[in-house]
């Protein structure tokens, strides 16, 4: 029943928010702010709670809702899915935390979108029904969609259509695979259901094994989003207020991530083998490309938002290599890159409020002014180009270490990703604290609210990258399980030897990551 | 067959007598002293006894009144949605008609005998029945249309739809003859037993062909459609509700029935034929409707777009299809009202805010019917939460079912290109704009909003009430 209450608070706390914005601003803010902590700190409670049982779940939902199709309301929560939801309330936070000053009209409406995208947010990641994680999917888009367009930036209209067509549209692919494996299931053993569990094993020919998880990779690879499908993402982010560029890059791609590790991995377990060649170019493609044109953007928010296609190259990648250690890499990666590049968006948010520009160009030799915010973006976009003692280090040199497993060259191209990284990375700090002065204007240094929150991200990232210890422990279950239900787990382990993580094997292998960044 | 009617087959008309005695009541009334609240008033009460009258019926069916009426619980749900919707279009046009001047109470009259048709149309299992519900609901429905008649295009709508109806009856009845004279009968079940015999002689081909062709223009579908925007254009906005909701709910039932009759789906040629026009229509009337700035227009195209949806649950031929029609039929007459009916309550004196920036900066001015429209298009577009979502999910769902994976498709790729204009109204409504006046809606106005919005809400959340309901279909075909 909690995992309900988690997607009730935040609906409820939106309306009321939306309803109180109309009088009094602060009054909705501060609900808003309420609603996501009580989350968070319900989703801790469990946490703490919570050593995994003997069962698959933590805590789990379950009750019919259109019982004519088979379809029900099946929530269950499980370790990644708790370190998703933590992520999410943390942003989530952090979202409504710097929107204080920034959105100064429609305060209601703003935060009562914000507060339904974090509700759909929550409903896909505990969805265990592919019904329900349909609706879910749908119901973050019509608040991202008013959040962008109403309060973004100059293009925001055509942004925002994009941004709503492309996820529209691979999301229908999805829904027309998701009938599709629910007819072929219902055909098979007369049980006609959505549910997660029963649709596992679910047998069928290739041909259509390859055609149905086609449905689903077309709604996450665009999420991700992956290189041929990302044009959505360079405009939806740039154009975006603060906090919906923040949502977007650090929650709505996890939920990409997301799928690929609980839908395409276990429902299509012979299918993603075959697709593996392919994915895995995709993968070394976005990284590659992201990397890339990254490294030639004069605006700041765009340039971040590159950096996400090369950071989600990274997960695609490991997806496909099926092993332990990429997925551990995958897991951590989703946290790390929601910490990082989030934080790099509020900052370019932060800069955007006292210079009135994302031009590169027309920043410069800010350190002065804020040093602050510098030393702050230093943290970040070091972590941004994998720094050892941030978090982004561990989750890429899992990643690698298990594609190495796999496929040396693709974990070689990818590593020569990680030198294009650096390039950028010192970019930004280069182009916007460095060098010549271009603004005249004084300029405030970060504010309490502003300094509080990135505060606390550079103790979470920091905090990633010398314990990830914890985050891999609550992953493995799930992570186990993933494996498991696809048949790769023991395939691999038999033919590569046993790979266990412990903290031994994180430090011994720090040597071999600088190797990898001399190159 | 009967000589007579019986008890029973009077018990199960009494909706329709209700509805058929209420226009002859009213004009009694009229001739002795015209009152619009009255005959409003009166309307409503009417409307709704006529609808819960339905409740009586359910005990006893399924009956058939041989040789030209049924009641099954297929007629009896779209019994009950339309009188229900009717209800909704009566308290709309009160609203709409005290904006004018001038005898208005010849308005109810028209419409009860409209409704009557459409009743008729529902429950027709014969081509008398359905030829005598077609031209009561049509005839009717010319002189509503011009009703306003000093509005711009009004009375030029009127002839519009008064030449493409008659011609759409030529085609009909000349399509029945040939149907009568090549099987020798003219009832649904006579024609289902002889098809179930006996295959298609061309003769026959032909007859369902100019069939087909009546019925296209009637749901408007490509390339029959030409007619539909100008008629919702010129159309006063709650007799545009009646035609976008009763008039193509009740032909659209009919279709249902004859389709099965006569076992279409079974048929390569007709199966192609309508596949062909659904494909047609879905994509003429979204492409068509992208750049519309007419409101009205827009929903015109958007609405063929939507028959040509339905059409795919004709063609799977399957329980699940005829269930997946209904779902889908209900939840769009109560989107389209509430479209309409925005339409008709935002109305003041001769101008309808038909152009779409007339909606802008809504959502500032007046949240509450920007929220409803904005559901209203959501659902439209078919988006969770929403009637239109679980609607579109049926409609998939039984078409995948039976393999008809090109219209599936179509009919997704459609679903992405509509989005863009709905989209594009709801972006109008959000972008700010100078005039800041606040229009007020009375409490009935408001009331059948709220109606709408529970309406979309609840079927979009909880649909599993009318789900059940239509599971009791599987005896129907």
């Amino acid at each position: 029943m909690i995992l309900v209450y988690l997607i009730l608070i935040l609906m409820a706390g939106g309306v009321i928010a939306w309803l109180a914005g109309k009088n009094n601003p602060l009054l909705s803010r501060s609900v808003s702010l309420l609603s996501v902590i009580f989350d968070l700190i319900l989703v801790l409670v469990i946490y703490w709670q919570g050593s995994e049982p003997n069962g698959t779940w933590i805590t789990e939902f379950s009750m019919s809702w259109i019982p004519a199709f088979g379809i029900g309301f099946h929530l269950a929560l499980d370790g990644l899915s708790l370190l998703l939801l933590v992520l999410t309330y943390f942003i989530g936070i952090l979202a409504v935390l710097i929107s204080w000053r920034e959105i100064s009209y429609r305060t209601g409406f703003f935060h009562f979108n914000i507060l339904w995208i974090l509700a759909g947010i929550t409903g896909v990641f505990l969805s265990m029904d592919l019904f329900l994680f349909y609706f879910f999917w749908e119901v973050m888009l019509i608040p991202m969609y008013f959040l962008i367009g109403i309060w973004g930036h100059e293009n925001r209209i055509y942004a925002s259509y994009k941004f709503f067509i492309f996820t529209q549209a691979s999301g229908l692919l999805m829904f027309i695979a998701i009938i599709a494996l629910y007819i072929i299931h219902g055909h098979n053993t007369g049980l006609y259901t959505f549910d997660y569990q029963e649709l596992i094993g679910t047998s069928m020919t290739s041909g259509a094994e390859l055609l149905i998880m086609g449905g689903f990779l077309a709604a996450f690879l665009v999420k991700l989003p992956v290189v041929p499908f990302h044009s959505w993402l360079p405009d939806a982010h740039t154009e975006a207020p603060t906090a919906g560029s923040l949502i977007l890059a650090s929650l709505m791609l996890k939920t990409g991530a997301y799928g690929l590790l609980r839908f395409v991995v276990p429902l299509f377990p012979h299918a993603a083998e075959a697709f593996a060649p392919a994915g895995m170019i995709l993968g070394v493609a976005g990284i590659l490309y992201g990397a890339i044109l990254a490294f030639a953007q004069t605006d700041l928010k765009r340039l971040v938002a590159y950096t996400s296609v090369n950071h989600m190259g990274f997960i695609v990648l490991g997806v496909f290599a099926f092993n332990e250690m990429a997925y551990q890499g995958v897991v951590m990666q989703m946290i790390a890159h929601g910490i990082s590049t989030g934080a790099l968006f509020i900052i370019s948010g932060q800069l955007y409020e006292r210079l009135h520009t994302r031009d590169l160009r027309k920043m410069g030799g800010l350190w002065e002014q804020v040093p602050v915010m510098g030393a702050i973006g230093l943290v970040f976009v070091m972590a941004s180009l994998g720094l050892p003692g941030l978090g982004n280090f561990v989750a890429e040199f899992l990643t690698l270490t298990g594609v190495f497993k796999v496929n040396v060259l693709y974990a070689v191209l990818a590593s020569i990703g990680l030198v294009i990284a650096t390039m950028y990375s010192i970019r930004i700090m280069q182009r916007v604290f460095y060098g010549k002065r271009m603004a005249d204007k004084p300029m405030k240094d970060l504010s309490f609210r502003e300094s509080f929150a990135l505060g606390t991200m550079v103790i979470v990232i920091v905090y990633l990258g010398f314990f990830p210890q914890a985050v891999i422990n609550t992953a493995k279950p799930a992570i186990l399980n993933t494996l498991n239900s696809s048949g790769q787990f023991q395939e691999n382990n038999s033919r590569k030897g046993n790979y266990e993580l412990s903290e031994e094997h994180l430090n011994s292998s720090k040597p071999t990551k600088s190797k990898n960044n001399a190159r | 067959m009967h000589d007579s009617l019986t008890k029973l087959d009077l018990l199960c008309l009494i909706p329709l007598l209700i509805v058929a005695s209420a226009p002859v009541i009213m004009m009694l009334t009229i001739t002795v002293s015209r009152n619009l609240k009255v005959i409003y008033g009166f309307s409503l009460i009417m409307f709704a006894v006529a609808f819960l009258s339905v409740f009586f019926i359910v005990p006893h069916i399924p009956h058939r009144i041989e040789p030209l009426l049924v009641i099954d619980s297929f007629s009896l749900v779209f019994l009950g949605t339309l009188l229900c919707i009717c209800l909704l279009i009566t308290v709309i046009s009160y609203v709409y008609l005290t904006q004018h001047g001038g005898q208005r109470e010849e308005y109810f009259v028209m419409f009860f005998v409209a409704t009557l048709g459409a009743c008729v149309l529902v429950t027709a299992s014969h081509f008398v029945t359905f030829f005598i519900g077609l031209e009561t609901l049509s005839i009717s429905l010319y002189v509503l249309i011009a009703f306003v008649k000093h509005r711009n295009y009004s009375v030029e709508a009127g002839v519009k739809f008064l030449v493409i109806a008659s011609l759409s009856t030529a085609f009909l009845l000349f399509g029945m003859a040939l149907m009568y004279a090549s099987t020798g009968t003219m009832s649904f079940t006579g024609l289902a037993d002889y098809f179930s015999a006996s295959g298609l002689s061309p003769l026959m081909t032909i007859g369902i062909g100019m069939m087909l062709v009546g019925i296209g223009f009637k749901l408007a579908l490509v390339p029959f459609h030409m007619w539909i925007p100008d008629v919702y254009q010129g159309a006063p906005a709650p007799v545009t509700t009646f035609i976008a909701t009763i008039s193509k709910g009740s032909v659209l039932a009919i279709s249902i029935r004859f389709f099965h009759a006569i076992r279409g789906f079974e048929s390569g040629a007709l199966v192609i034929t309508v596949s062909v026009i659904a494909v047609l229509s879905m994509f003429a009337g979204n492409l068509l409707a992208l750049n519309q700035t007419n409101f009205k227009r827009l929903l015109a195209y958007s609405s063929i777009a939507h028959l040509g949806y339905l059409m795919i649950t004709l063609l799977t031929g399957t329980v699940l299809g005829t269930q997946a029609a209904v779902f889908y039929m209900i939840s769009y007459m109560i989107t389209t009202v509430g479209a309409f009916g925005i339409i008709s309550l935002l109305s003041v004196c001769e101008s309808e805010p038909e152009k779409t920036d007339d909606m802008k900066g809504l959502f500032w001015k007046n949240p509450w019917i920007a929220i409803v429209l904005s559901l209203v298009l959501l659902s439209l577009a078919g988006i969770p939460l929403t009637a239109g979502f679980i609607a579109k999910f049926y409609l998939v769902l039984a078409g995948v079912r039976s393999g008809l994976w090109l219209l599936v498709m179509s009919l997704i790729i459609n679903s992405v290109i509509s989005i863009y204009y709905y989209l594009r109204i709801i972006k109008i409504m959000f972008t700010e704009s100078e005039s800041q006046e606040h229009v007020r809606l009375t409490f009935t106005g408001n009331l059948v909003l709220a109606i709408v919005v529970i309406g979309i809400l609840v079927l979009g959340i909880i649909p599993s009430f009318l789900s059940d309901l239509l599971n009791r279909f599987s005896g129907m075909i």
